[in-house]
């Protein structure tokens, strides 16, 4: 926990500076063509012809009043820009999510218990395919196949309806789904080639509760650290799959103020996915003692 | 207590299977899913390194006739692919941008591992304390979505190709960092470094001659899986309009643009992906290979002929 | 010896099969358990007493293992060809193991009192509540210190010696008529290893449980053991009562044993080891398998295998010079 905090304050320290030393921090919040005069004054409301401390005082200041800047360009603060574009990267982030540890848990299950079989197989090479696909270019090409030759799902859009949800979250699934597939077979292949695994058919335990049960509760470690590691990546996702699908998320925030050239959006919403990633970090540490009784007990 | 010495039981079955390693070339050849994804890497080494100059101006070549052709003969071989809104070949193209895009990743994945792997050997031998600060360095960008990272530096930056290769070089060199200076700490409590510690050898000599063949061929693994991740990341901020920028040409680049035609020209965007995909999969099914052949314990299931497999 | 046979392995055969090669791991084993008696079977590595006893179990790997001949009949029954479910009824109940390494064995996610009254629960014998009660009863009877308390407890916080006391709960919670012990004490203090064998001797009287224990220890068999067979190269090449044959051997092999081992030493007699390395089980010798490290070799050794013979009332060797040897004194 310690250093997941570290690496919070780690990063939102380095995006300010980072901010200042590419030169002109007004280069960063106003268009290009700007001329000389508007930058100085922009300049001089914003404090940046301040020192770089004095700045940086007044930046965590604001962190800590919850003041994450202004945007110029929306005319709003970007703390309630960006806490507006949550729920939407969220629900479908958990959405996704639930699914890939479902379909990964089962198939990679199937996988482990006959390896090299045939389900082992095609198995095998689904995931990798899904883990190697670009997603953007599977999210066209649904586009492409679904809505313009078929017309059975909206192009874009999000909307109330599950048609409006199907693509992207399944976009979305694609990568972590075929590295979770992987990690679970892996570690069940592990978990079921171990000594405590001899001992219980030795018992009697019949197969399906070996798997089920014995293997399945120890390879459980392994999936929910990777399943962590996923849930952090599903922002990766989503600036792809938001950007595609038009849906008001965080992902699409970003891109968009990035393109926008609207730093104070693009530093809060850095600053809030840090801090969402830290409590993340705590969340599977503390189910990580939950599982695994030896660090329960050291 | 006896003389009668004895391994693990428990190990002993798996010990005497994994005697006698077989050449790699055959382990290969019985993996057909393997093999094919080799071939196919070498002919995407083939297009990287002479493909352009073989196509000379085929690829910039406008032709009228061919504006937004589909995919087919009509026009000639190099438009059987179809071609693009100005008439120039696909096929051309992506053999173009078959250099950009690998050589990208294949910088950016090389400097990721020579960085971490040396970053790693550091850590793993050093003091507590500069690991410490490498450890945690390592954190602050292993813990942050690394196309998001991506993102916001070239935001900053410039969207050069120098600082492509440098953001995503920079997302990727926790991993090995990671396992080497994990291997390293294992490896350097092993008896044979104390031996040739007490020999006299210098702390260098321990890392070149002991160290890093052990570590390399694990390495070697994850640049595998590693090329394909990068590969999919420059394409990904290539199709977001921040990465390679036009007129240079990626795969990436190419699904972008082709984007706009979708509905007339579903060529355009289609082929450039599934190249990007055929070369993810091949790297990540040569990877799972590779795992599976440098893994004593699992190598057995390569080497165990198919009829035998499906007794049971 | 007049007791009907618990379990009788006949011509056992385990092959390992790999692209290349095949590794013959037992090679045609014969050996006997009777019941309420313990059998000892005695080798060094390799030499295929681990292989036999997990083929035994229906716990070898398939593939790359793969059973290639022979019977184990076991109440009447050939258990290499029951139907694995059946098996799987039997396991645990009629037939159970003790491994080696406790901690590797046991699951580290589940407490003690759940594993045991795990085996209790699956063979159908008891409630939930009951199962737990039961556990806890088993634990005290093992050795375990304050052991209503420590059901509840996880296998990582026992002591080695601790682990293969609940193992062996485990083994004989339903119990049965044999019981498999693969090395179950190489990986303790030798101070443990004594309290460890004694358990199971104790437990083996009080129910009239008869026991295999595979074993490289001569002093274990000599402590433990009714009968032996020592195997080498996947073959048992000598058997018979454990005090007959460890006094007049009548196997080279089990001579050589003998001679290298620092408890059937006599005072200020040197030690001697056994020439040679284990053989390759992918390429086995022609002949007889020992006698490149063989002392009393001769031509026929190396041309034709020897056959069984029987030297003495219940006593068999498989060599071509059984009598030779047998008349051979251990302490030169």
């Amino acid at each position: 926990m310690l250093h997941s905090s570290i690496a919070l304050i780690g990063l939102i320290v380095a995006v300010f500076f980072l901010a200042r030393l590419t030169g002109d921090p007004t280069n960063l919040y106003l268009p290009i063509d700007a001329n000389l005069e508007t930058r100085q004054e922009f300049a001089k409301l914003h404090g940046f012809d301040q020192p770089s401390h004095v700045q940086f005082v007044k930046f965590v200041k604001g962190i800590a009043e919850g003041d994450l800047g202004f945007s110029i360009r929306k005319q709003r603060p970007a703390f309630d820009i960006v806490l507006e574009a949550y729920p939407t990267t969220l629900k479908l982030a958990f959405t996704t999510m639930t699914l890939v540890i479902t379909f990964a848990v089962t198939v990679g299950a199937l996988a482990a218990y006959k390896p090299r079989g045939v389900f082992d197989r095609v198995a095998s090479i689904s995931s990798l395919s899904t883990a190697s696909a670009p997603d953007f270019w599977v999210a066209i090409t649904g586009i492409l196949i679904f809505s313009v030759a078929l017309r059975w799902l909206p192009t874009s859009g999000m909307g109330d309806g599950i048609e409006y949800w199907i693509m992207p979250v399944t976009v979305l699934m694609l990568r972590p789904f075929g590295l979770q597939v992987q990690v679970v077979r892996a570690s069940m292949l592990g978990a079921l080639s171990s000594a405590y695994v001899k001992t219980a058919r030795a018992k009697g335990v019949r197969e399906r509760r070996v798997i089920y049960v014995h293997a399945l509760r120890n390879a459980l470690l392994t999936i929910v650290t990777v399943a962590g590691d996923q849930t952090v990546g599903m922002i990766n996702g989503a600036v792809i799959v938001e950007t595609v699908f038009g849906w008001p998320g965080i992902g699409k925030l970003m891109v968009d103020s990035v393109i926008q050239r609207d730093y104070a959006i693009v530093q809060a919403a850095i600053t809030i996915t840090a801090s969402a990633i830290f409590l993340l970090f705590i969340i599977i540490d503390l189910l990580y003692v939950a599982l695994d009784p030896r660090i329960r007990h050291r | 207590m006896t003389t009668v010495t004895t391994t693990p039981t428990s190990g002993e079955a798996e010990a005497v299977i994994i005697r006698r390693a077989q050449p790699w070339w055959q382990l290969l050849w019985r993996d057909k899913f393997a093999c094919v994804a080799a071939v196919w890497l070498t002919v995407l080494a083939f297009c990287l390194i002479i493909g352009p100059e073989l196509l000379g101006d085929t690829a910039t070549q406008l032709n009228l006739r061919a504006r937004n052709a589909v995919p087919g003969l009509e026009n000639g071989p190099m438009w059987i692919l179809g071609g693009d809104p100005l008439g120039r070949s696909l096929l051309a193209r992506l053999i173009v941008g078959a250099r950009n895009t690998i050589s990208v990743a294949l910088t950016a994945v090389f400097i990721a591992m020579t960085v971490g792997g040396t970053l790693g050997m550091v850590a793993g031998y050093v003091g507590k304390w500069v690991s410490h600060v490498i450890m945690r360095l390592a954190d602050v960008v292993q813990s942050f979505p690394s196309l998001l990272l991506a993102v916001i530096v070239l935001y900053m930056l410039e969207p050069r190709v120098g600082n492509l290769i440098i953001v995503l070089a920079t997302t990727r060199t926790p991993i090995y960092l990671r396992v080497t200076r994990a291997e390293v700490l294992e490896i350097r409590e092993r008896v044979f470094v104390d031996a040739s510690r007490a020999l006299g050898s210098g702390r260098f000599h321990i890392l070149r001659n002991h160290i890093a063949p052990i570590v390399a061929p694990t390495l070697l693994t994850i640049m595998t899986v590693d090329f394909a991740s990068v590969m999919l990341s420059e394409s990904g901020l290539s199709f977001l309009g921040i990465g390679i920028q036009p007129p240079a040409i990626t795969w990436g680049l190419m699904v972008a643009q082709g984007r706009n035609y979708l509905a007339q020209a579903w060529w355009l965007a289609f082929f450039p992906g599934l190249m990007i995909m055929f070369a993810t999969l091949s790297a990540n099914i040569l990877s799972s290979w590779l795992r599976l052949a440098t893994d004593p314990v699992q190598r057995w299931r390569l080497e165990t002929h198919k009829k035998e497999e499906d007794d049971k | 010896m007049a007791d009907k046979p618990l379990l009788e392995v006949r011509d056992l055969k385990v092959e390992f099969r790999t692209g290349r090669e095949i590794v013959k791991a037992v090679n045609g084993a014969n050996f006997t358990a009777y019941p309420g008696k313990t059998l000892a079977i005695l080798g060094e590595s390799g030499s295929g007493k681990s292989v036999s006893a997990q083929t035994i179990m229906r716990l070898l790997q398939i593939p790359p293992g793969a059973i290639t001949g022979g019977t184990a009949m076991f109440h009447g029954v050939d258990i290499l060809k029951m139907p694995m479910d059946e098996w799987r009824q039997m396991s645990g109940k009629k037939m159970a193991m003790v491994f080696q390494d406790a901690l590797a064995s046991l699951n580290p996610v589940f407490t003690v009192g759940w594993q045991i009254a795990e085996t209790f629960r699956i063979h159908g014998e008891c409630s939930r509540s009951e199962a737990f009660d039961r556990a806890g009863a088993l634990l005290e009877r093992v050795g375990i210190p304050a052991a209503r308390d420590r059901v509840k407890d996880f296998p990582h916080q026992f002591s080695g010696g601790m682990r293969q006391r609940v193992m062996i709960a485990m083994a004989v919670a339903l119990k049965p008529d044999l019981l498999i012990a693969d090395e179950p004490t190489t990986a303790l203090d030798v101070t443990v290893q004594a309290q460890i064998m004694d358990l199971i001797k104790d437990i083996s009287k009080e129910s009239g449980m008869s026991v295999i224990l595979i074993t490289h220890d001569l002093g274990v068999v000599v402590d433990v053991a009714d009968t032996v067979a020592v195997m080498y190269a996947g073959r048992v090449v000598e058997g018979g009562n454990v005090i007959d044959v460890l006094q007049q051997p009548a196997h080279p092999y089990t001579l050589a044993l003998l001679r290298s081992a620092p408890q059937a030493r006599e005072k200020g007699e040197r030690l001697q080891p056994i020439v040679g390395s284990p053989p390759d089980l992918a390429n086995l010798p022609t002949g007889c398998s020992f006698h490149p490290r063989c002392a009393f070799a001769t031509d026929i050794c190396r041309r034709q295998a020897p056959p069984i013979k029987s030297v003495a009332e219940g006593r068999i060797s498989e060599c071509h010079h059984a009598e030779t040897v047998h008349h051979e004194p251990v302490h030169a």
